[in-house]
C-alpha cells in the first residue's frame, strides 16, 4: 500500500475546529456574561425614589452616545466572525477533498430502518459492522433505501445524511487501530435508537488478510 | 388574555410530554416509554411548544400592549382578531386530539422529515390531523399578521410617529413581517404533505428530490420561526431593561435598526444552516455559513447595547428585570454556541445531537421563556389592576434560573449522543448527565407553580396597583390608557366598552369550527369516514362566510372607520386595501412556494416529465389563458364604472367577468374530465388516464392548477357579494371600495396564471 502523506486527518480537523471554536466561546461568554452581572451590582439603585425613568427625564438628559457604541460593538464582532469563517475555510479544504491516492478504499453505505448495509469494491456487503485497515483513505458513498437518517461515528466527529435518491459522499483515514460506535443521527421511525454498528479499524495486514478471505 | 391563558393551557400539555421524555431519560435502558411513544411525545412537545405555546404568547401581548402603545381602541380588524384566535385555539386542540385518533399522533419529529412523514412510514389519519390542525394555524397566523401589520401601520394616534413608537410595537412588527414571510412555505410543504398522505399525491414521497425539498420548505419557515418566537420577548426585555435601569436604552435607534433592517431580511437566508450535511454543493455551505455569522452581528449588537444600557443606570432588580437579565444570559450562552453550530465543519461534529439540543433551548425557550416572563410579570398590574407577590416572583425566578441550567447546560457536554433516541445503554457513559438535566428538568416544572399562584394572586388580589407602578413612560402606562381588559375599564372612557361590544360576533367562532370540522374530516379520509365530516364542515363554513357578508350588507355590524392619526407611509391608503394588499402578499409567496417546489423536483427528475403537448393540450390552455385575461380587463371596466357611479354599467361588466370566470372553470372542468376519465371533449383521448397519483407530474399538475382554480372560485363568491351590493344600491361613486379590493385579487390571480400556464402546458 502507498503510504499518502496528511498534515491532519479530516475528522481530526473537524474535532479541532470544534474545540478551539468551544474555547473562544467559553471565553467570550464569561467576559461578556461578567461584566454584565458586574454592571448589574455595580450601578444597584437604592429603592425606587427618584430612580425611575419617569424621574429621568425630569431632569437633564445625559447621551449614552447608543449610535457609536453599537457600531463599535458590531465591528468588532465583525472581525471575530470574519476569523471564523477563515479558519472554517481552512478546516474545509481538508474535510471536503479527499487527497489522490491509488488505494483509496470506496464503501458504499446504505441506510435502512434500521440498520446499515456496508457494500464494498468487489460486492461483498455486510451489515452494522464496517471494517477499514488504518491509515487508509477511505470514501463512503451514502445514501438509503427508505427514510431519512444520517450517518455518524461517534468520537470521531463525522456525519453525514443518508437521503433517499440522494448519494452523499465523504471521507475520512483513521491512523491507528481502534473500535467506534456507529450511530443513526436522524429521528428515522421506532427503531432510530437502536440503529447502531460497530467500526473496526484494524491493521492494514489484517485488513488484506480479511478481505481477501472474504466469499466475493 | 384568552390567548395568554390558552398559550399557558399548551405549555402545561408541551411541558408534561418534556416531563416524560426527561423520566425516560433519566436513567440508561429505561422502559418507562416505549420507542413509538417516545417519538410521539417528542415530536408533539416540539410543535406544541413552539407553534401553540411561544409564538401565541408574543401574540397575547402584542394584542393587549399594542393598541394600547399606538393609543388605537383596538386592532384594525377585530373580528379578523377573533377568527385569528379561534382557528389558533381549534389548530391547537386537532394538533392534540391526534393522539386519540388511530394512527396516534404525528412520531417522525416535529420537523417532519420526508418520506418519514409519508403515509408509507407514519401511517393512519391521526399523524394527518396533526398537519391539518398545523395548516389550521397558518391560516390563523396569517390572519393574525395581517391584522397586526395594518394596526401597526394606520392605527397610531396622532403623534404617535415612528421615531416615538415603543419598542415592543417596533419589535411585534419586525414579527409579524416575519411571520407572513415564513408561514407560507411551510403552508405550500404543508399542502404538499398532505395531498401526498391523503390523495396519494407524490411529491414528497418521490424518491427524486423529495426529501430535500421538504428540507428546504421546512427550514424556510422553521428558522425565521426562531425569531418569530423571540423577538417578542426580546422587545419586552428592552421596554423592561429601559424601565428599571431608570434610562433611556442605549442606542435605541440602532437596536431598531439592526432588528427591522438586518436580522428580519437575513433571517430569510440563513435555512441551510440546517442542511449542512444534507449533502448541498459546497458553495452553499459557505454561503450559509457566511449569512449566519452575518446575522449574529446585529445581536450582538444587540446584547451589547443592552449591557450598556446597565452601565451608569440606577437599576431596580424586581422581578421582571429579574426575568430580563436572566433571559440576556441564557441568550448570551445560546448565541455563541449557535455561532458555532454555524460554521458548516463544526456543524459536521454537532448535527443531530444534544449540543443541538441545548442550544435551541437557551436561545428558544430560555431566553424567550424568560422575556415573557418578564413581560407577564411587568405587565401583569397594567392587565389585573392588582399587584403580584413581588417574594414569590423572585422564588419563580431564582429557582427557574438555576434548575433551567441544571436541565440544559449538561447537554452540551453530550455532544456525541444523537437527538431523540428513546433510550441508550449504560457502555455510552451518558447516564450521569442524563440524570442531572432530568432533576433539573423536574425542579423546573415545579419551579413554575409560584408562577401560576402569583398570576391568581394578580387576577383575585387585594394589593391594588397604582396606574404606573414601575416609572414608565410608554404610553400604555398613562392613566388615561385603557383599563384592565375582561372587566369594564375601572376609569374613564366609555369608549372602551361599546368598542369591544362590536367584536362580538358568531362568525368568526363558526368559521373556525367549520374549518376545523372540515380538516378533520380530510385526516379521516384515510379510514372513509371523512366525508360527512367535511360536508358538514363546510357547510359551517359556508353559513359563517354568507352570513359575514349579510352582516356587511344590513351594515349590523359596524366596523369602526379609519381615524385621524399617524399613517405614514400608508396615509393614502384605507386600512382595508392595506390589509388586503398584505394578504396578497402572502398569497403570492404560497403559490411562489409550489410553483418554486414544481421546478426544484423537475429539476431533479429531468427527463422523466412528459414532453409539452403530450397530455396538456397547448391550444385549449391558451384559450383559457385569454378567456382569463380577458376578464381581467372586465374586472378593469367595472372598477371605471364604479368610479363613476354608473350602476348598470357596474353590473354589465361585473356580471361579464363573473361569465369569464365560470367559463374559465368549465374549460378547465373538461380539461380534467379528460384527463381522468378519458372522455375527449376538448381533446383526443390518452391511452391511460392522467390523475393525480399519476406520478410526480400529475401531483404537481393538479395540486398547482387545482388550488388556482379554487381561487378563481373565490373570486366568483366575491363578484356575487358585489353584485348582491350593487343590487341594494350600496356601491356608490363615494363607496366603490369592494370592487377596487377584487380588482386587486383577481388580478393577482390571473398574474399567478400567467405563471402557471407557461410552467405546466409549454414546458
Amino acid at each position: 500500500m502507498e503510504p499518502v502523506y496528511l498534515l491532519v486527518e479530516p475528522q481530526v480537523a473537524t474535532g479541532d475546529l470544534f474545540r478551539l471554536f468551544a474555547e473562544l466561546g467559553t471565553i467570550v461568554g464569561a467576559v461578556v456574561i461578567g461584566y454584565m452581572v458586574y454592571n448589574m451590582f455595580r450601578y444597584r439603585a437604592k429603592g425606587d425614589d427618584g430612580n425611575t425613568l419617569e424621574d429621568y427625564y425630569k431632569g437633564e438628559h445625559k447621551s449614552h452616545g447608543g449610535w457609536r457604541y453599537a457600531v463599535i460593538s458590531g465591528a468588532f464582532t465583525s472581525v471575530i466572525l470574519i476569523t471564523l469563517f477563515a479558519l472554517t475555510m481552512n478546516a474545509a479544504a481538508v474535510v471536503l477533498h479527499p487527497p489522490a491516492s491509488n488505494d483509496t478504499i470506496y464503501v458504499d453505505v446504505t441506510g435502512h430502518q434500521f440498520y446499515w448495509n456496508f457494500t464494498y469494491p468487489d460486492g461483498h456487503s455486510q451489515i452494522d459492522n464496517l471494517t477499514l485497515p488504518a491509515g487508509a483513505v477511505v470514501v463512503l458513498n451514502v445514501t438509503s433505501t427508505d427514510v431519512f437518517h444520517s450517518f455518524g461515528i461517534a468520537g470521531l466527529d463525522l456525519k453525514i445524511d443518508a437521503i433517499p435518491g440522494r448519494v452523499n459522499t465523504v471521507w475520512l483515514t483513521v491512523p491507528t487501530p481502534g473500535e467506534y460506535t456507529i450511530r443513526c443521527y436522524e429521528l428515522c421511525g421506532s427503531g432510530h435508537a437502536l440503529m447502531t454498528g460497530k467500526l473496526y479499524v484494524v491493521s492494514p495486514s489484517t485488513y488484506n488478510q480479511w478481505y481477501s478471505s472474504l466469499p466475493g | 388574555m384568552l390567548y395568554l391563558v390558552t398559550s399557558l393551557y399548551f405549555a402545561f400539555v408541551g411541558g408534561l410530554l418534556a416531563m416524560t421524555m426527561r423520566v425516560q431519560l433519566s436513567v440508561p435502558s429505561n422502559s418507562f416509554l416505549q420507542a413509538d411513544a417516545y417519538n410521539a411525545a417528542v415530536t408533539m412537545h416540539g410543535l406544541i411548544m413552539i407553534l401553540w405555546f411561544l409564538s401565541p404568547l408574543g401574540v397575547a401581548f402584542a394584542n393587549y400592549i399594542v393598541p394600547l402603545q399606538i393609543g388605537a381602541d383596538d386592532l384594525a380588524f377585530p373580528r379578523l382578531n377573533a377568527l385569528s384566535y379561534w382557528l389558533y385555539l381549534v389548530s391547537g386542540l386537532m394538533a392534540v386530539a391526534a393522539f386519540v385518533v388511530p394512527g396516534g399522533a404525528f412520531n417522525g419529529g416535529w420537523t417532519a422529515y420526508a418520506p418519514l412523514s409519508s403515509a408509507q412510514y407514519t401511517p393512519g389519519p391521526g399523524p394527518t390531523l396533526t398537519f391539518t390542525g398545523f395548516v389550521l394555524l397558518c391560516v390563523s397566523i396569517t390572519v393574525g399578521s395581517i391584522n397586526f401589520i395594518t394596526t401597526i401601520l394606520s392605527k397610531r394616534a396622532p403623534g404617535m410617529t415612528w421615531s416615538k413608537l415603543p419598542i415592543f410595537t417596533w419589535f411585534t412588527l419586525f414579527t409579524q413581517i416575519l411571520m407572513l414571510v415564513a408561514f407560507p412555505s411551510i403552508l405550500a410543504g404543508l399542502i404538499e404533505l398532505i395531498s401526498g398522505r391523503v390523495l396519494n399525491m407524490s411529491y414528497l414521497s418521490a424518491s427524486a428530490g423529495g426529501a430535500l425539498l421538504w428540507d428546504n420548505l421546512f427550514w424556510f419557515f422553521g428558522h425565521p420561526e426562531v425569531y418569530v418566537v423571540l423577538l417578542p420577548a426580546f422587545g419586552a426585555i428592552l421596554e423592561i431593561l429601559a424601565v428599571f435601569t431608570g434610562r433611556p436604552l442605549s442606542g435605541r435607534n440602532a437596536i431598531i435598526v439592526a432588528a427591522g433592517f438586518l436580522v428580519v431580511p437575513l433571517s430569510i437566508f440563513v435555512w441551510g444552516h440546517h442542511m449542512f450535511v444534507t449533502g448541498i454543493p459546497a458553495v452553499e455551505r459557505e454561503a450559509f455559513t457566511a449569512t449566519t455569522f452575518a446575522i449574529s452581528v446585529p445581536f450582538d449588537v444587540m446584547v451589547l447595547s443592552m449591557i450598556h444600557t446597565l452601565a451608569g443606570g440606577r437599576i431596580r432588580l424586581k422581578t421582571p428585570m429579574l426575568f430580563a437579565l436572566g433571559a440576556i444570559i441564557v441568550f448570551i450562552i445560546g448565541g455563541i454556541t449557535g455561532v458555532m453550530l454555524a460554521s458548516f465543519i463544526v456543524d459536521i461534529a454537532l448535527r443531530g445531537t444534544y449540543f443541538v439540543v441545548a442550544h435551541f433551548h437557551y436561545v428558544m425557550a430560555g431566553a424567550t421563556i424568560f422575556g415573557l416572563y418578564a413581560a407577564t410579570y411587568y405587565w401583569l398590574p397594567k392587565m389585573t389592576g392588582h399587584m403580584y407577590s413581588e417574594r414569590l416572583g423572585k422564588l419563580h425566578f431564582v429557582l427557574s434560573f438555576i434548575s433551567f441550567n441544571v436541565l440544559y447546560f449538561p447537554m452540551y457536554f453530550l455532544y456525541d449522543m444523537p437527538r431523540r433516541i428513546f433510550t441508550y445503554s449504560a457502555g455510552t457513559g451518558w447516564g450521569s448527565l442524563n440524570m442531572i438535566a432530568s432533576v433539573g428538568g423536574i425542579v423546573f416544572a415545579l419551579a413554575q407553580i409560584p408562577f401560576l399562584v402569583n398570576i391568581l394572586i394578580a387576577v383575585y388580589g387585594r394589593i391594588p396597583s397604582v396606574a404606573n407602578p414601575w416609572g414608565a413612560v410608554t404610553p400604555e402606562w398613562k392613566p388615561l390608557a385603557l383599563g384592565p381588559i375582561g372587566g369594564l375599564p375601572k376609569t374613564e372612557s366609555g369608549g372602551a366598552s361599546s368598542a369591544h361590544e362590536q367584536t362580538m360576533s358568531q362568525r368568526p367562532i363558526t368559521l373556525a369550527i367549520g374549518g376545523a370540522v372540515t380538516l378533520t374530516g380530510l385526516a379521516l379520509l384515510q379510514i372513509g369516514v371523512g366525508v360527512p365530516f367535511m360536508l358538514a364542515g363546510l357547510f359551517l363554513v359556508a353559513w359563517a362566510v354568507i352570513g359575514w357578508a349579510m352582516d356587511d350588507l344590513r351594515g349590523s355590524f359596524k366596523v369602526p372607520e379609519d381615524g385621524p392619526g399617524e399613517k405614514w407611509p400608508a396615509a393614502h391608503v384605507s386600512k382595508v386595501k392595506l390589509g388586503v394588499w398584505t394578504f396578497l402578499s402572502s398569497e403570492v409567496l404560497v403559490f411562489g412556494s409550489l410553483l418554486a417546489s414544481y421546478v426544484y423536483i423537475r429539476a431533479y427528475t429531468g427527463a422523466d416529465w412528459p414532453a409539452p403537448g403530450t397530455i396538456h393540450p397547448v391550444m385549449v390552455g391558451a384559450v383559457n389563458t385569454m378567456v382569463l385575461l380577458t376578464s381581467s380587463l372586465t374586472a378593469l371596466l367595472a372598477l371605471r364604472a364604479a368610479r363613476a357611479g354608473d350602476k348598470r354599467q357596474i353590473l354589465i361588466w361585473m356580471g361579464l367577468t363573473f361569465v369569464l370566470g365560470t367559463a374559465f372553470l368549465v374549460i378547465k372542468g373538461l380539461e380534467w374530465s379528460d384527463l381522468l376519465f378519458l372522455t375527449s371533449y376538448l381533446s383526443p383521448a390518452l391511452s391511460k388516464p392522467f390523475t393525480p397519483s399519476s406520478g410526480l407530474p400529475g401531483s404537481t399538475y393538479y395540486l398547482t392548477v387545482g388550488l388556482h382554480a379554487a381561487h378563481v372560485f373565490g373570486g366568483l363568491m366575491v363578484m356575487l357579494y358585489i353584485i348582491r351590493r350593487t343590487l341594494a344600491g350600496k356601491v356608490t361613486k363615494e363607496n366603490h371600495r369592494v370592487v377596487e379590493l377584487f380588482g386587486l385579487y383577481w388580478a393577482f390571480v390571473d398574474i399567478v396564471w400567467i405563471f402557471v400556464f407557461p410552467l405546466f402546458y409549454l414546458v
